[in-house]
């Protein structure tokens, strides 16, 4: 029965798109060979009835059209988490058409492994042999002909991060697919499967046969990784790498905010605006609401995107996994495994695909953890936040204020996890550190760009709706008159429906030291998206000009006053107050929804419970503390 | 006498065979492993392919951190808890 549709076992003379799967070990070059074969083509989506994203595409090569895949990495077909059992199911349930089996010509004996494996399944499979330069380099070479007659299949060289490095395995691929739809025979040979040690044997046959090493020597991937590994400099070199990353991300950001803001504020809504000046009510609902709400969407996507960018630079060059090792005794003091670094790297971008790449954990308990840490992560989202406070009220350092917010959300993330796994999350089990190292590589400039745009439209896709939906509510909110003889979409703020709902909670941050109205505002349309709070604060205080500096300067002046009031003179330590509750309150609607399809309603709910109670204890310690200390 | 200088002979040509856990095996030395005693992280390390037979080789080691091996093309880092689990034979 076919997992998807749930059809009957599909046969190879069907009528619908013939399907490629790409299947290979982790790290061998299969997403970057996806990404090559069909550039910005693919979508990425969770396979039906699953939580697992898949990639596919739909391509036409030499007038043959077919689906390709790009499926989870497996080990073996013995699955260990539940991207490896989605795709051993897919696999096994739904019999694609043909199965390209990636293999790491540096790497084979592994590889070849799991060939075996699926040559076992009866499916037609291509061998696409990878990094053969790397291979090469290591004194490895491959004698292609030799290794095609030992495994009985078609094996083609592909170099996915040249330019046409793919086009001989495009062409096979068509030209197999062709020859499969002539073939009226049933393409399904049925052999019986081998045991583990037969298959050994089998894969070191044929390596005897098909490779040559000439001498082996330490390679630049080893002499590096003496270094990144170490114990002490790996650490530190992590937290540059980190530092760099956020830096980065902070200094190319900021004039293509600026530029976004000027664009819509000088260039969209001026002649809207004049279109519509004879309806307050629309114009207000079309300008304040609609434009303002998509303007902010756009100005925080510079920030994930460069996030996003430098995130899969990381990953595609092989350093991910260094950090992952790296990371693994502090990891391992909140009792996780040292992979659970990537969902939290992750996270530092956007909270949304974070809970999601929990999938690569393979204990369930080890990815409920992690999921509901991820909220503790500073998401670019927050760190725009950062940068608008810290750069109002602490002047030349803001830089640190802001790095300092960071190792703050790291040591949330360490704590809050420990205390997870002493507390409801018991019995997540001790796995023993075992991370295997790639080999680096040079990043692609082709993947690094699509892999980056994926997210960036996943993150649109989930959470731009509801970023819309806030400002439009907000602004509804703000519409209707509360008190004073006011008209629907001609109210003071404060005499609004929102300014009414923002006194009744600020009162709740009076020991936190911000019990500014404004500001109590500002973090509840924060709880929906945090992109909305600096648009709320500027609403909240009917600031409007078409020069967005303008904008943060008469903000910043109000705000100051504002802090300065509701602290009683410490400003400071109220700042540093606001800045954690940010950090550790629930990130956003998103999230949560993220959660609740990953790990159910019941530690969705739980988690926001615990997020808040979190921040409020935090942020009144910061501010009482702060208050006799500054 | 001819016998005790032909034993003496054989134990000075003849290339000794040594057996230890993975955690004693000196830096860049080639093993072949006879046994991995990890019971629960069995289907872990056979998946990254350290199982009987295996050429292994430790490139770097800190019992507090983690070793960092080769195992036939692959490289690795495991703890040490597992490392003392992984049995190897070298000459």
């Amino acid at each position: 029965m076919c997992s998807s549709c749930g059809q009957t076992k599909h046969s190879a003379n069907k009528t619908q798109t013939p399907v490629v799967a790409l299947v290979g070990r982790p790290n061998v070059g299969k997403s970057t060979l996806f990404s090559r074969i069909t550039g910005l083509h693919r979508k990425m989506g969770n396979w039906p009835a699953t939580t697992v994203e898949v990639g596919s595409a739909d391509i036409v090569v030499n007038g043959q059209e077919f689906r390709i895949l790009d499926l989870p990495g497996i080990s073996s077909l013995a699955p260990i988490s539940p991207d490896e059992k989605l795709t051993r199911d897919i696999l096994v349930e739904d019999d694609p058409d043909l199965i390209v089996a990636i293999v790491d010509a540096s790497n084979m004996a592994r590889c070849l492994y799991l060939v075996c494996q699926l040559k076992e399944l009866g499916t037609p499979i291509i061998v696409a042999l990878t990094m053969s330069d790397i291979a090469s380099g290591r004194g490895i070479n491959v004698d292609i002909d030799a290794l095609s007659r030992g495994l009985g299949v078609r094996v083609v060289s592909a170099l996915p991060r040249s330019k046409n490095g793919t086009v001989e395995l495009e062409e096979i691929l068509a030209e197999t697919l062709t020859q499969l739809n002539l073939d009226s025979t049933d393409p399904h040979e049925s052999n019986l499967p081998l045991d583990e040690d037969q298959r050994i044997n089998f894969v070191s046959d044929i390596l005897a046969t098909s490779v040559t090493r000439t001498n082996e020597r330490s390679t630049f991937s080893d002499r590096v990784d003496h270094f990144l590994t170490a114990p002490i400099l790996g650490v530190v070199i992590l937290l540059g790498v980190l530092w760099v990353v956020f830096q980065s991300t902070t200094s190319f950001a900021a004039p293509f905010q600026d530029w976004i803001a000027s664009f819509i504020s000088g260039v969209v809504t001026p002649p809207i605006e004049s279109a519509l000046s004879s309806i307050p009510w629309l114009k207000g609902l079309i300008v304040d609401g609609l434009i303002s709400g998509v303007g902010t969407l756009l100005t925080f996507l510079p920030v994930m995107s460069i996030m996003f960018l430098l995130l899969s630079l990381l990953e595609d060059s092989g350093y991910m996994a260094r950090a992952a090792v790296v990371s693994d005794r502090l990891m391992r003091f909140a009792g996780l495994p040292g992979k659970a670094l990537l969902p939290l790297l992750v996270g530092f971008g956007c909270n949304v695909p974070a809970v999601s790449a929990t999938r690569s954990l393979s204990d369930a308990r080890h990815r409920l953890i992690v999921g509901l840490t991820v909220p503790f992560t500073a998401c670019s989202a927050r760190l725009a936040v950062y940068i608008f406070v810290a750069g109002i009220f602490f002047g030349p350092n803001a830089g640190t204020v802001v790095f300092a917010m960071y190792l703050v959300s790291i040591t949330l993330v360490i704590l809050f996890a420990l205390f997870l796994r002493l507390t409801f999350i018991k019995g997540a089990t001790r796995e023993p550190l075992l991370i295997e190292l790639p080999p680096y590589r040079l990043p692609t400039t082709t993947f690094i760009v699509t892999d980056a745009w994926l997210r960036v439209k996943g993150f649109l896709r989930e959470a731009g709706g509801i970023v819309i939906i806030t400002v439009v509510a907000m602004w509804v909110l703000m519409a209707i008159p509360i008190s004073g003889n006011n008209q629907f979409a001609n109210t003071p703020v404060e005499q609004s429906a929102y300014g009414a709902i923002a006194k009744g909670i600020s009162p709740i941050f009076a020991p936190a030291g911000f019990a500014d109205w404004h500001t109590a505002g500002a973090l509840a349309t924060g709880f929906v998206a945090k992109e909305v709070v600096i648009s709320s604060w500027a609403q909240n205080y009917a600031v409007d000009s078409p020069n967005r500096k303008l904008v943060i300067s008469d903000l910043g002046k109000k705000l100051k006053k504002d802090f300065e009031r509701s602290s009683s003179g410490n400003t400071s330590a109220a700042v540093l107050a606001f800045l954690i509750f940010l950090t550790a309150y629930t990130p956003c609607v998103a999230t949560v929804a993220a959660q609740r399809r990953e790990f159910g309603t019941k530690w969705a709910v739980a988690g926001v419970g615990l997020q808040l109670a979190i921040a409020w204890l935090l942020a009144v310690a910061v501010f009482q503390i702060g208050r006799l200390l500054f | 006498m001819i016998y005790a200088t032909l034993l003496l002979r054989k134990s000075l040509f003849t290339p000794m065979v040594r057996y230890m856990d993975l955690s004693a095996l000196e830096l860049n030395t080639m093993a072949i492993v006879t046994k991995v005693g990890h019971k629960r992280e069995e289907n872990r390390l056979r998946s990254v392919g350290i199982r009987v037979g295996a050429r292994i080789q430790v490139l770097d080691r800190t019992s507090s951190h983690g070793y960092r091996v080769k195992v036939d093309d692959t490289r690795l880092v495991l703890s040490h808890e597992l490392a003392q689990t992984i049995d190897c034979i070298y000459r």
